[in-house]
């Protein structure tokens, strides 16, 4: 028996002696003979978990709304609708024909569930003093939630809310232009949430709030613990973010779902663990949305279909070692997706190169972008190899990105981590990473420099008019770091027009 | 239905189902607490032993042992637990490995193999079960089994001596 192999089984009997002994055969017949009883059980103790976890929010108010800041317990205000007008029009505020509110801009209202007011459901409707309907949500209930005007557009949100500033725009003023109730601000600031569980902090971060149904979401969620760096958490071998999908007023919901094994996870500066949005999450072949899920989750794009949507970033980890401390956090943020019928008709783009053995597909789903759109797109790695394989790269991940101004002196060079970590690749499971920044810095006198400090601070993939070449790249050793090493690279040209309309 | 060692069947009764599952419990047990999430292991052998009852007319003795089919029900589940709840660690026993700094590196090690090397030392070293049983679980032969131990016990060598990087 080498020392491996003696370790190994040490441990296994270790562990074993550890081990509770199991319930007995009597007692699991039990449950046999009841199964719908005891599992009522778990839904009961798990709703008991979920009701314990402490979201922690506070509203941010634009400076017009200083006033309106809050940070009260929603559980001090039951049956409480919250009114927040940040920037949009003058409106007033129906249920049923009734005027039960106005809400001029950069106002607050609050609106109680009374004798006076129908029962829940409330179906709303939200009129501009131009006389446009610039909504119609449907209050559901339970009450505290939050109703928040932006500019002309209406959202529902748990509450407290969290809304972020109001948009820094001088020319656009409570009375503002009205924007087509398709198309993104682009002055659109990104939304945030945050959950705290003792020296952890869970903050999840959106580039902004509204997006078209051709725009790839874009956001990350960090686990951070007091600005401290070098400090390490166990959860899944993934990580111990994950990302949940429900659909506001409707039955989609997906995720998260977390890989089997446990890994311990080093925070290696002080921004914490850091996880970009993603998804993952499993249905049931006999699920009537079946469809939805596997084209969701098959499609490289975190893109959803027009509606209101609540993204969830959980964080869930154990301290010292796995089963040891457990921690839970999470934190929600909801968006509105929009038809994208601006860019409408465009084909998908698809570039793909191969050596033989893996496969590096570069997708998007047009090559027109506007100027105020952040361009999607995705690489993935596919291996058709009967049993899996572990191949090693770059801990950024084995797919970069590089971009070049076609004509014009700009480009970004792909940039990756000097380190070595171990991917898996099996059939059918390919590793998808969406088109991200990254440069390899730039001198102050580039005359290009104003422009790249601009582009890497943009929480979205936006730029200027213009061809753009953005380049995928793989490169990975089978096995080991220093084994065979495979590069692939493929390129899409990508036009990007000014304005909301190419 | 009940089967005994022989394959002969007696009545499908809970009782009878309870006899035919009792010597296999510690090994389901083991492996559910391998693999289930933290705190879940009763629910999983719960839920696997409901799975088996449900489907134990379906049990065929010519193409395994009740303890595979067992073993293999309680992986399954294990995994769907998995899916439904949250990440939880393989590792419930602070008193797993006799110190911490071999528990540390040698979890984390493990933490670092590829599934299905993982998996495969998870039943064989932790969970105790046999090479057959392991191969009944990871659903591939036994040779399969002893080739992917191997191919773990030397990524582990590497992974210890030298770290990944």
């Amino acid at each position: 028996m080498d020392d491996i192999e003696r370790r190994l089984t040490e441990a296994g009997e270790t562990w074993r002696d550890g081990q509770a002994e199991p319930p007995s055969v009597d007692v699991l017949l039990r449950g046999i003979e009841r199964p719908a009883g005891r599992r009522s059980l778990r839904w009961i103790a798990t709703a008991t978990a979920v009701a314990a976890v402490v979201i922690v929010g506070a509203v941010v108010l634009g400076p017009r709304l200083g006033d309106l800041r809050t940070g009260s317990d929603p559980t001090d205000e039951p049956g409480v609708l919250h009114l927040v007008n940040v920037d949009g029009p003058d409106v007033v505020i129906s249920i049923g024909g009734q005027v039960v509110a106005d809400l001029p801009c950069g106002s607050s209202r609050e609106l109680a569930a009374s004798d006076s007011l129908p029962p829940l459901p409330w179906a709303l409707e939200v009129r501009a003093a131009d006389g446009e309907v610039i909504g119609t949500p449907t209050i559901e209930g339970p009450l505290p939630e939050g109703l928040l005007v932006r500019e002309r557009i209406v959202l529902t949100q748990p509450w407290p809310m969290r809304i972020g500033p109001a948009p820094d725009n001088p020319n656009a003023p409570c009375e503002g232009p009205a924007l087509p109730s398709s198309s993104p601000s682009p002055t659109e600031p990104p939304i945030s949430a945050e959950a705290i569980d003792g020296d952890y902090r869970l903050v999840f971060e959106l580039a902004k709030q509204v997006w078209t149904t051709d725009e790839s979401i874009i956001g990350e969620a960090r686990l951070e613990r007091g600005g401290a760096s070098g400090w390490s958490v166990w959860g899944s071998g993934a990580g111990p973010i994950a990302f949940g999908l429900s659909e506001v007023g409707g039955p989609r919901q997906v995720g998260p779902a977390y890989r089997l094994d446990c890994a311990m996870h080093l925070a290696e500066d002080s921004r914490g663990l850091i996880a970009p949005l993603s998804k993952s999450g499993g249905w049931s072949e006999d699920d009537p949305l079946g469809p939805f899920y596997r084209g969701f989750l098959a499609d490289p794009f975190y893109r959803l279909p027009r509606g209101d949507w609540e993204i969830t970033a959980f964080a869930g980890f154990s301290e010292g070692g796995c089963g040891r401390t457990s921690h839970d956090l999470q934190a929600t943020l909801r968006i509105r997706v929009v038809e994208a019928d601006s860019t409408s008709g465009q084909e998908p783009a698809h570039a793909g190169a191969s050596d033989g053995l893996f496969r590096l597909v570069f997708d998007a789903p047009k090559t027109t972008w506007t100027t105020e759109e952040s361009v999607s797109a995705a690489a993935l790695i596919e291996y058709d190899g009967a049993e899996s394989l572990t191949v090693a790269g770059s801990g950024g991940g084995l797919i970069g990105f590089g971009a070049v101004e076609l004509g014009g002196t700009r480009r970004f060079a792909r940039v990756g981590q000097d380190d070595c970590s171990f991917y898996e690749l099996s059939g059918g499971q390919p590793l998808i990473s969406g088109l991200r920044k990254s440069s390899g810095g730039w001198r102050d006198t580039d005359p290009n420099a104003e422009f790249y400090r601009s582009f890497m601070a943009d929480p979205l993939y936006r730029l200027p008019p213009g061809d753009w070449e953005i380049t995928s790249y793989a490169e990975f050793y089978e096995g080991e770091c220093g084994g065979t090493i495979h590069r692939l690279q493929t390129t899409i040209v990508f036009h990007v027009v000014p304005g909301v309309s190419p | 239905m009940e089967q005994d060692a022989t394959g002969s069947i007696a009545a499908a009764t809970p009782e009878a189902f309870g006899a035919w599952v009792r010597p296999h419990l510690a090994a389901i047990a083991r492996l559910a607490g391998r693999l289930a999430p933290e705190g879940d292991r009763d629910d999983v052998i719960q839920e696997a032993l409901t799975r088996a009852w449900s489907k134990w007319s379906q049990f065929d003795p010519s193409r395994g042992s009740p303890s595979a089919w067992l073993l293999a029900i309680t992986a399954d589940q294990a995994r769907r637990a998995r899916r439904r709840v949250r990440p939880w660690p393989l590792f419930d026993s602070p008193a797993r490995v006799r110190s911490i700094d071999d528990r540390l590196d040698l979890e984390y090690a493990i933490s670092r193999l590829p599934t299905r090397q993982r998996l495969a030392v998870d039943c064989f070293y932790f969970a105790a079960l046999s090479v057959a049983e392991t191969a009944a679980v990871m659903g591939c032969a036994e040779g399969t089994v002893k080739s992917t131990l191997s191919d773990a016990r030397a990524r582990l060598k590497t992974l210890l001596e030298f770290g990944d990087g």
